[in-house]
């Protein structure tokens, strides 16, 4: 049997392996001041070689809320993804994220924001391992973040499959032994497990039947209104993007359109 | 996999085939094409305007579109060339005849004369669709199969390709059977529409009847759960219990049953067979007209 779940969520129970934080020049995990947008993005350029894939775009997204992005395929919307996550840095332009301007963080300052600034992608497969059991790869984050213990790691991996609407059971299973859309949410269970504030949504449908991509919908609709989660929710699936999103932005050729 | 599927292709329309992945809706398009996996056994027959298709004339008489152009198209010779090629080998076109006739089939599409000398990776994603349109069509096939055509292109592109499949199969007097997941593409483009579930098919019928006013549970729930254009913004969507089974599993009843809303203790233990219910053709117990 496992543990009860407590109901809400929110907060790893205990960790005692959590390393003293070194000078972070970061500001505290919650909310910065009121009306101030959570992820704020300036004049973001990105360039692969001498292609400019997204070229001086805008925007912001306060907490809680959902921005829909939308375009035709190629017109930098993963592009402009990765370069919020700071998977790939942008070539110029800012990226604040609870007032801090990521763009200007090295490798190290940015491993404690990764924690509250997660992706989730398209391909449920691709983006898990698939050599290890699920319940190691929920586990995975928190251990990188010194966030593991014995008595609650097990138990925060169990709440988050949970969450996700998984059995926990499920989590000695491997990817291949889950459907598609089993995968995917616990692909979001990964995300979710150092409580993050802001989840880039690539696709996160795109690969999963009809019957299964209502209930990735309901799910991240839940989780938001439980946890006031913000998403940049990319889709090509338009009326999805109009079912989720507070606002839509919609790109064209590396720019954002009206 | 695929089991006691029959449908009518009418001389002329655009049938769409649908269903979730996993359906066999792939594995149906690709039986009538000849094109299974060994391993594969078949039964059954194709008839196309009242004659069988055999081997033989297979490759004349159906023609096919695929997901990607590129599988298509050979990587080494301009669009132009392959399409004069294939005019060539099949009605036997002298060189310059087919350089012309294939200069026009492209023209049909869309594509110029400067765009017919590219080699395909030299044209985008809409492009080299519209040259694989082209290349099926200009042998006037009597049936053009094309399975999911347009996923890998934008949506805004998507739609004009379809509706250029649409035409060019009109203007040469091909049927079109369109595989495709994709109901609002169905609901634009098909006359006719066939759903899938787990190798059979549950409902077949006219396509604004079927989406509209849906007899069987399955199609029923595929509906509910697409949000639309009427569908309240972040409200929760209707979703169904479990997954679709994996190919080749089976089950002793109604391969829906296990998900199924509607299902009864027959549905459990014994397979519904296609019957004729009004308009349609549907594979369910309890699916009745409703009365009024
Ligand atoms: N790793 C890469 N190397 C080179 N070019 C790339 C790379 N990733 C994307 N691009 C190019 O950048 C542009 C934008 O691509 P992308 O951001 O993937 O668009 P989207 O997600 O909207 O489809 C495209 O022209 C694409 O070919
Ligand atoms: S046969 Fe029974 S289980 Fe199958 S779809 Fe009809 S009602 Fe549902
Ligand atoms: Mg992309």
């Amino acid at each position: 049997m496992n543990p009860p779940v407590p109901a809400t969520p929110l907060i790893v129970a205990d960790s005692p392996a959590q390393p003293t934080p070194s000078a972070e020049p970061l500001a505290p995990p919650h909310a910065g001041p009121a009306g101030q947008p959570l992820l704020s993005v300036r004049d973001l350029v990105v360039r692969y070689g001498t292609t400019t894939a997204v070229d001086g775009v805008s925007f912001d997204i306060h907490a809680g809320e959902t921005v829909g992005l939308v375009g035709p395929s190629g017109c930098g919307k993963s592009s402009t993804a990765a370069a919020v996550l700071q998977l790939r840095r942008p070539h110029s332009g800012e990226v604040r994220f609870d007032d801090v301007d990521l763009t200007a963080l090295d490798e190290r300052q940015l491993r404690p924001v990764r924690q509250r600034l997660q992706p989730v992608f398209q391909d449920p497969y691709g983006s898990l391992s698939p050599r290890r059991r699920i319940r190691d790869q929920i586990a995975e984050p928190l251990r990188l973040h010194g966030r593991w213990s014995h008595s609650a790691g097990p138990r925060r991996v169990a709440e988050l499959l949970d969450m996700t609407g998984l059995n926990p059971a499920l989590g000695s299973r491997f990817p291949h032994e889950l459907s598609g859309g089993q995968c995917q949410r616990a692909g979001i269970a990964r995300a979710l497990a150092n409580t993050p504030r802001l989840l880039i949504l690539d696709e996160p449908i795109s690969a999963l039947d009809a019957s299964l991509r209502a209930g990735i919908l309901n799910l991240l609709l839940d989780l938001q209104d439980g946890l006031g989660l913000s998403y940049l929710f990319i889709s090509h699936d338009i009326t999805a993007v109009r079912h989720l999103s507070n606002r839509i932005l919609t790109m064209r050729d590396g720019r954002l359109v009206r | 996999m695929v089991r006691g599927v029959s449908f009518d292709v009418h001389t002329g329309e655009v049938l769409a085939l649908t269903g979730e992945s996993g359906a066999g809706k792939s594995l149906t398009a690709r039986a009538l094409l000849g094109m299974l996996p060994r391993e594969a056994t078949t039964d059954g027959t194709v008839l196309l305007r009242g004659t069988a298709v055999t081997p033989a004339d297979r490759g004349r008489r159906i023609a096919f579109v695929p997901q990607d152009a590129l599988s298509a198209l050979s990587p080494v010779h301009p669009v132009g060339e392959q399409i004069a090629l294939a005019l060539r080998s099949v009605q036997g076109l002298s060189r310059k005849d087919a350089r012309s006739r294939a200069q026009r089939a492209l023209a049909e599409v869309g594509i110029t004369a400067t765009a017919s000398r590219a080699h395909p990776h030299e044209l985008s994603g809409g492009m080299r669709q519209r040259a694989v349109i082209a290349l099926a069509t200009v042998n006037t096939p009597d049936l053009l199969i094309a399975d999911e055509p347009t996923t890998s292109l934008d949506p805004a592109t998507q739609d004009t390709v379809l509706t250029l499949l649409r035409e060019r199969c009109t203007a040469t007097g091909a049927s079109l059977l369109l595989v495709t997941h994709a109901l609002d593409a169905a609901r634009s483009h098909a006359d006719h529409i066939a759903v899938m579930y787990a190798g059979t098919l549950t409902e077949y019928g006219p396509t604004d009847h079927v989406l509209n006013r849906p007899l069987t549970p399955y199609t029923t729930a595929l509906l509910a759960s697409l949000p639309t254009a009427d569908t309240p913004p972040r409200t929760r969507l209707a979703t169904l219990p479990g997954r679709p089974p994996t190919p080749g599993e089976t089950t002793a009843g109604c391969a829906f049953a296990p998900r199924c809303p509607q299902a009864t203790d027959r549905c459990h233990t014994q397979q519904p067979e296609p019957r004729s219910l009004d308009n349609r053709i549907i594979t369910c117990h309890n699916a009745a007209l409703e009365t009024p």
